[in-house]
């Protein structure tokens, strides 16, 4: 067995390693430096990246991830699990997605450039020093603190009928992690994903969760947070880093083609939605308003394009940006773990 | 009654906006106002929302109570502003974007201040001295979560805690911190005061219908216990409880993701009890723990979510001083 290292830091077989990966410096002299824990296993096996806040305002991962280092023991583990609480510091200090910095969004970046601003200098040591080393990524992602989400996002099949190793083992792993809906967009849905691309090109099974929000926190953070890190377990799990039964939030898994992107109308006042998530909304019909802050008066509806059935995810908060604020989908799957083979090998 | 350029008579309803200043841009800096004129002659409300532009929840409600109320029903006067940081909401902000002051700091403004102090000014003179009662509604923006009403310990406590009470909403809190707020120096000029806290956006997805219509109660409950509407006030559970409040927790010490007990809001805390804590962000280690400092009822107030700004509120402790049952 040898040690794993990454970048800077460096950790032996049966160790837990914390410390921050060297990355760039502003020319302030501030370094977005980001904090890495390495989980050596005791035993040879594959590798996991967890992820956390690469959207600094996206923080229920970060809780997951701490929880799960504080529990994770690394001679009882196969193989290596990296976890980065926060990938965007900047943009976690001041609680926004992209980084102040240079106002870029890190996600977009990989492969990076080492000659680029200091987020693409980030991406390009972070892409190069973790995600290389990966078998499997698991990028949390949620609603800020606008919006509320729960479901496992992973990329379409570039064709359905004769998937990739990687796609099939993909679509296991957006399964095992327990929740009990999941969601792909059609290729195209927003336009070329480069970074996406280079991750893949890079042999790394790679999956998004959109989980929680900070519109839900009150009631629900702490169970997205447990249910979060669940996920981070049941993964290891198909992955055979650990042993265990998996655990979700049910017997089912329903997959949804999200083929339906609603933007905010050319009219800007309050939002209010009036779909709940699991609603199936006819064509036509009104999925959220905007109405005056003022008067009261609605100044325009947001229609629903096609028949379909409301994702969790979308914005509660009542002013919105130029992002999408409701997705809907047809049932692609029905995946029932309790029948299904959900575990993959790196051999 | 006119203010600025809006005008209502007798059992007439208005709104328009209510310009201060403009800015060196020429900006309009104004303030929407709608006045509801009653048929007969009586009080003065004045309720204000959105002082902060990121606690926008209540112009979601405040309009429809406008629309529901008939003139003609009516004593005295309703003016209400549903959101008076128009320029912190457009760019979603708690300050104003004119000077980056917030508006919730000035006191009563200064002729002769920039924009903000200005707005504040004109605004208290010609809008906030026309009241007898004040009720200013807040939020927890986006990290904090309430359902309580506050009273300051200045100028017509007696009459602003009975106010207090009638809003219905759970908790009443007897001495409100002394702030540089408009609604603390209209206290002090001897207005009924009244500081509704409701609502706050980590609780929105699961509490908007009920928070909005803690809103719209409380503006009614408000009319109907000054004489302005009939019918008896309503209250949310079958009592409200009034706390003096003696200790105001704000974000102080380790910086991190900050995590309270909502479990404990409504109930009596021991001294030492721990309240919550804070996690460090990338070990998650336990870097402080945050603890009552003495004993007392925990308000239904405080932060939620767990990276907030500095000098936020945490908690609110006070003793039980009285529980008011519903009429």
């Amino acid at each position: 067995m040898r040690k794993v290292r990454v970048g800077n830091l460096e950790a032996k077989p049966g160790e837990h390693v914390f410390g921050y990966l060297e990355v760039a410096k502003s020319r302030s002299g501030l370094s977005p430096d980001i904090p890495v824990h390495i989980i050596a296993g005791a035993e040879p096996g594959p590798t996991l990246l967890v992820q956390g806040a690469i959207h600094g305002s996206e923080i229920i991962g970060t809780m997951a991830i701490l929880n799960f280092v504080k529990k994770a023991d690394p001679k009882k583990i196969r193989g290596t699990v990296i976890a980065v609480p926060v990938v965007n510091r900047i943009g976690f200090e001041l609680q926004e997605r992209g980084s102040r910095i240079d106002g870029k969004d890190i996600s977009r970046l990989f492969p990076g450039n080492p000659r680029g601003s200091v987020s693409d200098q980030v991406a390009y040591v972070y892409f190069e020093e973790v995600i290389r080393q990966a078998n499997v990524m698991i990028d949390f992602h949620a609603g800020g603190r606008t919006a509320y989400e729960r479901y496992v996002l992973f990329t379409a099949e570039a064709d359905p009928k004769n998937p990739t190793e990687m796609e099939k083992k993909r679509r296991k792993l957006v399964v095992a992690f327990g929740l009990d809906q999941a969601a792909f967009f059609p290729p195209g849905t927003f336009g070329e994903n480069k970074a996406k691309d280079a991750i893949e090109k890079a042999g790394v099974v790679q999956f998004t969760t959109e989980f929680g929000g900070g519109t839900g926190w009150y009631e629900n953070g702490e169970a997205n947070v447990r249910d979060a890190e669940r996920g981070i377990w049941n993964t290891m799990k198909a992955m055979r880093m650990i042993d265990g039964e998996f655990e979700a939030d049910g017997p089912l898994c329903t997959i949804y083609n999200a083929c339906v992107v609603l933007w905010k109308p050319p009219v800007d006042g309050l939002f209010i939605r009036k779909k709940e998530f699991g609603e199936l909304v006819k064509e036509g019909e009104i999925y959220g308003s905007l109405v005056d802050p003022y008067t009261g008066e609605e100044l325009g509806h947001l229609y629903n394009t096609k028949e379909a059935i409301v994702i969790p995810s979308g914005q509660n908060w009542p002013t919105v940006g130029a992002t999408s604020i409701g997705i809907l989908g047809i049932v692609d799957q029905v995946v029932d773990r309790r029948t299904a083979d959900l575990y993959v090998s790196f051999d | 009654m006119k203010i600025g350029t809006i005008a209502a008579k007798r059992g007439e309803k208005a709104f328009g906006f209510f310009k201060a200043v403009e800015t060196h841009g020429r900006f309009d800096v104004h303030i929407p106002l709608h006045i509801v004129e009653g048929a007969s002659e009586g009080p003065v409300l004045l309720v204000q929302a959105g002082v902060s532009g990121l606690e926008i929840e209540p112009a979601m409600i405040l309009p429809k109570v406008v629309a529901e109320l008939n003139p003609a029903e009516i004593s005295g006067t309703l003016l209400l502003v549903p959101l008076l940081n128009t320029s912190g909401f457009e760019f979603e902000q708690v300050q104003a974007i004119w000077d980056g002051k917030d508006l919730n700091t000035l006191g009563r403004g200064r002729a002769d201040g920039t924009v903000s102090e200005q707005l504040i000014h004109a605004y208290y003179q010609q809008v906030v001295s026309l009241a007898d009662a004040l009720v200013d509604i807040h939020t927890g923006a986006l990290w904090g979560y309430f359902r309580y009403a506050g009273v300051y310990k200045v100028g017509a406590v007696s009459r602003s805690k009975d106010l207090a009470v009638a809003l219905g909403l759970p908790q009443v809190l007897l001495g409100q911190p002394e702030d540089q707020s408009l609604a603390f120096e209209a206290a002090k000029d001897g207005k009924t005061v009244v500081s509704a806290w409701i609502g706050g956006g980590p609780g929105l997805r699961d509490h908007r219908e009920e928070d909005l219509g803690r809103v719209r109660r409380a503006v009614l409950n408000a009319m109907r216990h000054l004489g302005m509407l009939k019918g008896r006030v309503e209250f949310e559970d079958g009592r409200v409880s009034i706390v003096n409040g003696h200790t105001v927790l704000r974000v102080s010490g380790e910086r991190g993701l900050t995590f309270m007990d909502k479990g404990k809001r409504g109930q009596k805390v021991q001294p030492g009890e721990k309240l919550g804590y804070v996690k460090h962000p990338y070990t998650g280690d336990i870097v402080q723990e945050i603890l009552a400092p003495r004993e007392g009822v925990m308000l239904h107030a405080g932060a939620a979510w767990p990276i907030l700004p500095e000098g936020a509120l945490l908690a609110i402790l006070g003793d039980l001083v009285e529980e008011v049952p519903a009429p």
